[in-house]
């Protein structure tokens, strides 16, 4: 991996090395609920872990699922593929799947394309458990 | 002559986080408003995404160029293989769709080798 610069700014401090981005993954269960607690960004990289953990929940028989993306700071469309894959498990299952997701930059990935209808979101686990 | 940084990435999913930590230094270096840091960082994770699945195992660099126009940040994401391979759990959302949904005037063009190359502008303070 290399970084170049031409011309005349300061230069700026930047590490052109590889920044492992980390994902944390925690499950607790919550009332009838299994929430997975996701933090970290979530992307090409990521995402397979995210996917793989929800693939081994439902496996498992636990097919009542929420998602708790209150510590998520990035989210793409790899994680977003991860997120309908689970989706789609869940309900073949004829279980359920929940977003916990406050305002920011995921929400506003959800929304754009459109997954904010196909999801339920909500604000805060309480809100979740209570919906 | 203006401002230009590149920055070139082998195809592999770890780079992306790199690519967005670049992109948002020099956005922010820049003093594009958080909210434009926040777009561009989705934009351009989407674009090396394409990018890096078209690449991985074939060594061939993806390159991330971004040039300092004067109002305005441009930002280029260059590939240079072929369709990206089928993903059971991929979105079917095309790539350009959400970069556009993020910056309207966003060109996502075909290059000759079958992938993508991806453009797009962020506002600066100066």
């Amino acid at each position: 991996m290399g970084a170049a610069y031409t011309s005349g700014a300061p230069i700026l401090s930047f590490r052109p090395w590889r920044c492992p981005i980390e994902l944390l993954l925690n499950t607790r269960e919550v009332d009838d609920w299994t929430v997975l607690e996701v933090k970290g960004e979530v992307d090409l990289y990521t995402s397979p872990a995210l996917r793989e953990r929800i693939v081994e929940l439902v496996e498992e028989g636990q097919i009542r699922v929420i998602v708790d993306l209150q510590e998520v700071g990035f989210l793409d469309s790899s994680g977003l593929g991860a997120l309908v894959g689970a989706l789609k498990r869940v309900n073949e299952r004829g279980g359920r799947l929940m977003l916990v997701c406050p305002e920011g930059s995921p929400l506003k990935v959800l929304t754009i394309t459109g997954l904010d209808k196909i999801f339920p979101i909500h604000s805060s686990l309480d809100e979740a458990l209570r919906a | 002559m203006a401002d230009r940084f590149t920055l070139e990435l082998p195809p592999e999913p770890i780079s992306i986080g790199t690519a967005r930590l670049f992109s948002a230094t020099v956005a922010r270096y820049f003093g594009c408003e958080e909210e434009a840091v926040e777009d561009l960082k989705l934009a351009v994770s989407e674009a090396c995404t394409v990018a890096i699945r078209t690449n991985e195992g074939r060594h061939r660099r993806v390159h991330l160029v971004i040039e300092d126009g004067g109002s305005a940040l441009t930002f280029s994401v260059q590939d240079g293989g072929s369709s990206a391979p089928a993903d059971a759990d991929a979105l079917d959302v095309p790539v350009g769709e959400l970069i556009r949904a993020l910056f309207p005037s966003a060109e996502v063009s075909a290059n000759p080798d079958g992938g993508a190359d991806v453009r797009f502008s962020v506002p600066t303070s100066n």
